[in-house]
């Protein structure tokens, strides 16, 4: 459904990701997680893979099997494929309602998400300026509401979405995530670094990035406890042999 | 342009009483002595009257030929007031006089709309407007334009606010117009304070200068002026200046402007003058395109490049509207509903 092949990414003349091939795809409803110390190229992977300006990318990207390099960003989210921010932007005047209103409009929204409104506890920051101000959890439901909306999403991919949250947001959102790739038949790949968001998602397979590839594959919650164990290089160099 | 049935409905009709219409340089018709408000036509003797009483001084009017109205808000009283500036023979240079006063303890709140007949071309509107805010008392003045795309307009405003009184202007130039060359110049004494807000929007080959001069000469007197701007292929011009010379005084200037079109300009010009130590002055600006960032943020969310920009520009006009009166909100909200922008 979702796979990457011999793909280059440099950032401001710094290549990240080198020649890498990976196939993430999982069954619907389930999610691949991706495992990684900071900087080792995991955001830059989905980044890359939206079409971000920033990253000029060789290889190939292919959703479904068709190629979407090249596509604008929100021509990629038409073809299937969405991304959740770990730190978005703020945006000064731009209320989540102006979004609603923009796109699906008011009335199809509070039919089709009033649920997920509750849910989420969006109620508090619809009528505020997007992101200004918002705590960690906010920041993370708002970004949940924002993707819950589009249509036809085969592939969700999810940044760090347990970062800087406390513990009651960590399992709402980790539910909601799983309640979302089942109700939406689409799979979801997972940056995370603590793991501790596996306990509420259907983690069905995992990968350990290091230095731009892709060390180890395997179970993810024996790679978590590999990576507490023995910390990520060790990981990378045992190729998966002790999992 | 709009016509002037539109652009009553859609911009300056707020239901309020007196509405007052200066049509070319005819005079003030319609005229009004309530007690607690006033309102004169220019010329009206009892004007002279009142003002050589009052012991205020105008600016400097050399025309033979003008028209221009006369509000008084009296002592302790509150008013409402929409007045609109009206041009309709092509080629005409309407020439305004105006004086608004507000005693002491009294509160006005004042809607100004300006347009031309959708068949004028290149007409000018010149005005000279004196203001007189007293102890205590309060202006807010609103002012939404929708002069033609030839249309070229010079107001003169000097403002002199008396011991604890407040001015406040709210500006907006939205549609297309050729030239606005506006610098109003403000007095404060003693703990006044006043805050001018401005939003534009700078259709190519239009030349908008929206400044400002606040005098902050009494002690804790309190000025700020905030200019906001799109730019569309223009030219936008800031000149703003703050001088603290009471105790305790505080001024703050901010600018900011996107810039849509690469056609566009925008000069910001803040000057902040001190003589007295225990003044505080400040000042920041941003300049710039809508940031790609934004923009591929409201792209992840399934909005094409033009959509996106246009969300970020009506984001950033809601923002500088945020703290004008509810009603000049509602009526900006209702014209960026409807605007295309066009970027």
């Amino acid at each position: 459904m979702f796979q990457v092949k011999n793909l280059h990414v440099t950032v401001e003349k710094q290549k990240i990701l080198k020649d890498l091939t990976q196939d993430f795809s999982v069954p619907a409803g389930k999610f691949f997680v991706l495992f990684g110390p900071n900087g080792c190229g995991k955001s830059t992977l989905f980044r890359a893979s939206m079409g971000f300006s920033k990253y000029k990318v060789k290889g190939e990207i292919l959703l479904d099997g068709k190629k979407i390099n090249g596509l604008d960003i929100d021509k990629r989210v038409k073809e299937g494929l969405v991304y959740m921010y770990q730190t978005p932007p703020i945006l000064k005047g731009v209320k989540f309602e102006n979004i609603v209103k923009e796109s699906i409009g008011k009335e199809k929204f509070w039919q089709e998400h009033s649920k997920d409104v509750d849910i989420l506890d969006a109620r508090k920051f619809l009528q505020r300026d997007i992101n200004v101000g918002f705590s960690g959890g906010e920041v993370k439901r708002s970004e949940l509401l924002s993707i819950s909306m589009l249509p036809d999403i085969k592939v969700f991919l999810f940044d760090e979405p347990d970062s800087g949250i406390d513990l009651d947001n960590l399992k709402n959102i980790g539910e909601y995530m799983t309640a979302l790739l089942k109700k939406r038949k689409a799979m979801g790949i997972i940056v995370t670094h603590s793991g501790d968001i596996l306990k509420y998602i259907d983690a069905y397979k995992g990968a350990v990035m290091y230095r731009g590839e892709i060390g180890c594959v395997g179970d993810p919650l024996e790679l978590l406890d590999c990576i507490k164990k023995k910390g990520y290089s060790e990981c990378v160099s045992c190729k998966g042999k002790q999992i | 342009m709009m016509n002037l049935e539109d652009f009553l409905d859609n911009y300056s009709n707020l239901g309020f009483n007196p509405y007052i219409v200066l049509n070319d340089n005819e005079p003030l018709l319609m005229e009004s002595e309530d007690d607690s408000l006033e309102v004169l036509s220019i010329e009206n003797p009892l004007v002279k009257e009142y003002l050589e009483s009052s012991k205020l001084k105008l600016q400097d009017n050399e025309w033979k030929e003008y028209t221009g109205y006369f509000i008084k808000c009296a002592k302790n009283s509150f008013g409402n007031v929409q007045t609109c500036f009206l041009t309709s023979q092509k080629g005409l240079e309407q020439r305004v006089q105006n004086v608004i006063v507000v005693e002491e303890g009294g509160h006005l709140d004042l809607f100004t709309g300006c347009l031309s007949s959708g068949h004028v071309k290149e007409n000018v509107h010149r005005a000279i407007t004196d203001i007189f805010i007293g102890k205590n008392a309060k202006l807010t003045f609103n002012m939404i334009h929708s002069w033609g795309k030839t249309s070229k307009v010079y107001p003169k405003v000097g403002v002199h606010v008396q011991k604890g009184g407040t001015y406040i202007s709210n500006y907006i130039v939205w549609e297309e117009v050729k030239e606005i060359i506006s610098n109003p110049v403000i007095e404060l004494s003693d703990g006044a304070r006043a805050i001018t807000q401005s939003l534009s929007y700078i259709h190519p080959n239009s030349n908008i200068d929206l400044g400002g001069d606040i005098k902050l000469l009494g002690k804790a007197s309190v000025g700020e002026i905030h200019s906001s701007a799109v730019n569309g292929g223009g030219s936008f011009v800031a000149t703003t200046s703050i001088e603290g010379i009471g105790d305790g005084s505080k001024g703050h200037i901010d600018c900011n402007a996107l810039l849509l079109d690469d056609r566009a300009t925008v000069t910001a010009i803040p000057k902040l003058y001190s003589k007295n130590s225990n003044t505080q002055l400040t000042h920041e600006a941003f300049l710039g395109r809508v940031s790609n960032e934004e923009i591929e943020y409201l792209q992840t969310k399934g909005f094409n490049y033009d959509d996106a920009e246009e969300i970020i520009v009506k984001g950033f006009a809601n923002k500088a509207i945020e703290s004008m009166p509810e009603r000049v909100r509602e009526k900006m909200e209702s014209i960026l509903e409807k605007a295309k922008l066009g970027f």
